[in-house]
């Protein structure tokens, strides 16, 4: 069993990221992103807990991969998911809420935390 | 020293029909880890005395008495040369080995019958952690090998705390409880060397090389807690022993410890899911630190002050450690 957490960078576009390949186009994804039945969710405290029963892993999100998360229905695109946090966050740009949204993508489809 | 004034409160009683068999020449000691029962055969009385002393439920008595055990070991003296002997430990899974000494036979068998019973109660959550329980509630202390536990939980039972487990908090995930798991305290070397500074010693405790290669130092609990008793758990606290460290406790959200707990249980697999609902439970009836250190009677004195315990008067190990005398019951 391993855990970790999963956190948005505190970084805005331009850094390298995601797994060390520097931004560029967002990455082709399903149009509509869906949680792996395999992963359990719980709300602890306010923070959303992961448990991957399949890689046995646990994922601690903070506040936007939770929310990012919960999106992850079936039903949102990526690109919806950018205007829910936006209208979410109006302090924030959407470019950076744009890039933080594929990267916590990213790291939900190398944990292997979504639906393929 | 006797049994009794190791002040084991839990010894099995026999049902009195058989206490007239008790002055037999003992052949099997029986080992109770909650539903788990371990039966022990020798021609060895003074290896079956030292089991018996080193689990607080353990019972002496003849084999023949017992019930079925979940699991049972035979133990064989044969003589090698004009002074040696060898201890040959089978078991009922087939598994064994052979063993120059008593103390190194001892070892082995603590080693397979706390494994053993960690097999048989993965019904229940299984975590790697120290546990102890003070005012009717349960205080788990989760950490890899090496982190401090046993020692830390062998100072806090010292210090007038309740011992439930060195090394496996047995939960009930359905109350949000632990419950004791009371096995020999295995500290290694380098724990040993810590209580002892920090404790007046004047006998020596098992010492043996278990199976896994480790050198270990296997101690009678002291105080354990009532057998089967759940205890709801209260506190939980990530032991971090670090050089030049004052004894410091920081909180730490719950979802992090939720995490924790999840990362040093054994069995999470086998409950899935519902086992991370149990932990979220558990959690969230906590109060979650980081307990830093490197003094251990400092560490003593801050779990106290966290549970509202009267600071630790020290304490002397001699009357707590292991005794090969007389163990039969009173």
């Amino acid at each position: 069993m391993t855990t970790e957490s999963l956190s948005l960078p505190e970084q805005r576009p331009g850094v390298t990221s995601r797994q060390g390949r520097t931004d560029g186009p967002a990455p082709e994804r399903p149009a509509r992103v869906r949680r792996a039945d395999h992963v359990a969710a719980r709300f602890v405290e306010g923070e959303l807990v992961l448990y991957d029963a399949r890689r046995q892993r646990v994922h601690v999100l903070n506040a936007t991969a939770a929310a990012t998360w919960q999106l992850c229905d079936g039903e949102h695109t990526c690109a919806d998911i950018v205007r829910a946090l936006s209208a979410s966050y109006p302090g924030e740009s959407k470019s950076a809420i744009e890039q933080d949204v594929v990267e916590v993508l990213d790291l939900f489809s190398l944990e292997e935390l979504l639906h393929t | 020293m006797s049994r009794r004034a190791l002040g084991r409160a839990v010894a099995t009683v026999e049902p009195p029909s058989r206490r007239g068999r008790t002055t037999e020449r003992p052949d099997a000691v029986v080992v109770r880890l909650l539903s788990f029962t371990a039966r022990v055969t020798s021609d060895c009385p003074a290896l079956l005395r030292d089991i018996a002393s080193l689990y607080p439920t353990a019972s002496v008595g003849p084999g023949r008495s017992a019930g079925l055990p979940t699991v049972w070991f035979r133990v064989t003296e044969t003589s090698v040369g004009r002074r040696g002997r060898r201890l040959t430990v089978r078991a009922s899974d087939g598994q064994g080995g052979s063993f120059g000494s008593a103390d190194q036979a001892l070892a082995y068998l603590a080693y397979q019958i706390d494994a053993a019973a960690a097999v048989g109660l993965a019904r229940y959550l299984l975590i790697h952690s120290g546990a102890v329980a003070h005012g009717g509630s349960a205080i788990l202390m989760p950490g890899a090998s090496g982190a401090g536990k046993s020692t830390l939980v062998a100072a806090l039972a010292l210090a007038g705390f309740r011992y439930l487990s060195d090394e496996l908090a047995v939960v009930d995930g359905a109350a949000s409880a632990a419950l004791p798991f009371l096995k020999p305290l295995c500290l290694k070397a380098g724990g040993w060397t810590t209580l002892q500074a920090a404790f007046d010693t004047r006998q020596s405790p098992l010492n043996a090389v278990r199976p896994d290669g480790e050198q270990v130092f296997y101690l009678v609990p002291p105080r354990p807690c009532a057998l089967e008793r759940r205890l709801p758990i209260r506190s939980i606290l990530m032991p971090v022993r670090r050089t030049g460290a004052d004894a410091v406790l920081a909180p730490i959200s719950r979802a992090q410890t939720l995490a924790e707990l999840a990362r040093h249980s054994l069995n999470l697999p086998r409950h899935g899911p519902a086992a991370i609902e149990a932990l979220a439970r558990v959690v969230e009836g906590a109060a979650c630190y980081t307990l830093t250190y490197e003094d251990l009677p400092a560490a003593v004195a801050t779990v106290s002050t966290l549970v509202g315990r009267r600071q630790p008067v020290r304490r002397s190990l001699s009357r707590q450690l292991r005794s090969t005398t007389d163990v039969s019951r009173a």
